[in-house]
């Protein structure tokens, strides 16, 4: 029931550092930190995946 | 989906909690459907804030144009519907009252719905101008000082706690409203 509270707070202040950096930096800066941010996230979530995988194969 | 007489229903017993009448919990819905329900009042209360928003804080001079204040309101506005609730699950189990908190954020969501019909009473006061701005500071101040007696008043009825604790729970929300509203307002300078 949190997670999901969780969730929206966590995006809404990554949205508001966006902001803030945009206005910092300027848009092509934003821009680029948003890209770097998701290809960040995608790694992330790959690498867990793997060692999630990872582990099912040790268990088995 | 929530119906437009849950929504009456649930607003009456919040109105319930705000005359003091502990059975005005007794109208809300606190089971796991209720809860998520009663964030619905964000939608409800969107219009009235708005309005709150244009005339009292919109006409300061900010160097920021419609977008970015729309876009950064609208940050804040969903972290000031967030926040409390989430520190109150982990306030709530701490002070041994988490088989109340979901009946405490039902009403403490509800309870905006009054709260903002109290902002926008004086708010229509200052804008009338009929009053002179000593006697409009004071309605203001007032108007605060029942917001926050009415959260203290919630917390004593839905989540059962000390007026003592009540007391420091309602000045930690408002801290916590504070310092969401300043920060998301220096953004727009």
């Amino acid at each position: 029931m949190m997670s999901f509270l969780r969730r929206i707070l966590l995006t809404m202040i990554g949205l508001a550092a966006l902001v803030v950096l945009e206005q910092a930096f300027g848009m092509t800066t934003a821009i680029v930190a948003t890209a770097v941010c998701f290809v960040g996230y995608i790694l992330w979530l790959t690498l867990r995946q793997i060692a999630e995988e990872g582990d099912d194969d040790g268990s088995a | 989906m929530i119906t437009r007489s849950e929504v009456m229903i649930s607003l009456y017993g919040a109105w319930r909690l705000l005359i003091r009448d502990p059975r005005g919990i007794e109208w809300l819905d606190d089971s796991i459907e209720g809860y998520w329900k009663s964030f619905f009042c964000a939608i409800v209360v969107l219009p009235g804030y708005g309005l709150w928003f244009f005339f009292t804080v919109y006409d300061v001079n900010f160097d920021a144009g419609l977008f970015r204040i729309l876009l950064v309101e609208g940050i804040g506005y969903v972290i000031g519907w967030v926040a409390w609730p989430l520190v109150m699950a982990s306030v709530a189990p701490a002070i041994d009252r988490d088989h109340n908190y979901i009946r405490y954020i039902v009403a403490y969501n509800w309870s905006a719905g009054i709260s903002i019909v109290i902002y926008l009473i004086v708010l229509t006061l200052r804008l009338l101008g009929i009053l002179p701005d000593g006697i409009m500071a004071f309605f203001s101040f007032m108007a605060l000082v029942i917001i926050l007696s009415y959260h203290w008043n919630v917390l004593r009825i839905a989540l059962e706690v000390s007026p003592a604790a009540a007391a420091g729970l309602v000045a930690g929300d408002f801290v916590l409203g504070q310092i969401i509203s300043n920060f998301s307002r220096g953004m727009l300078h």
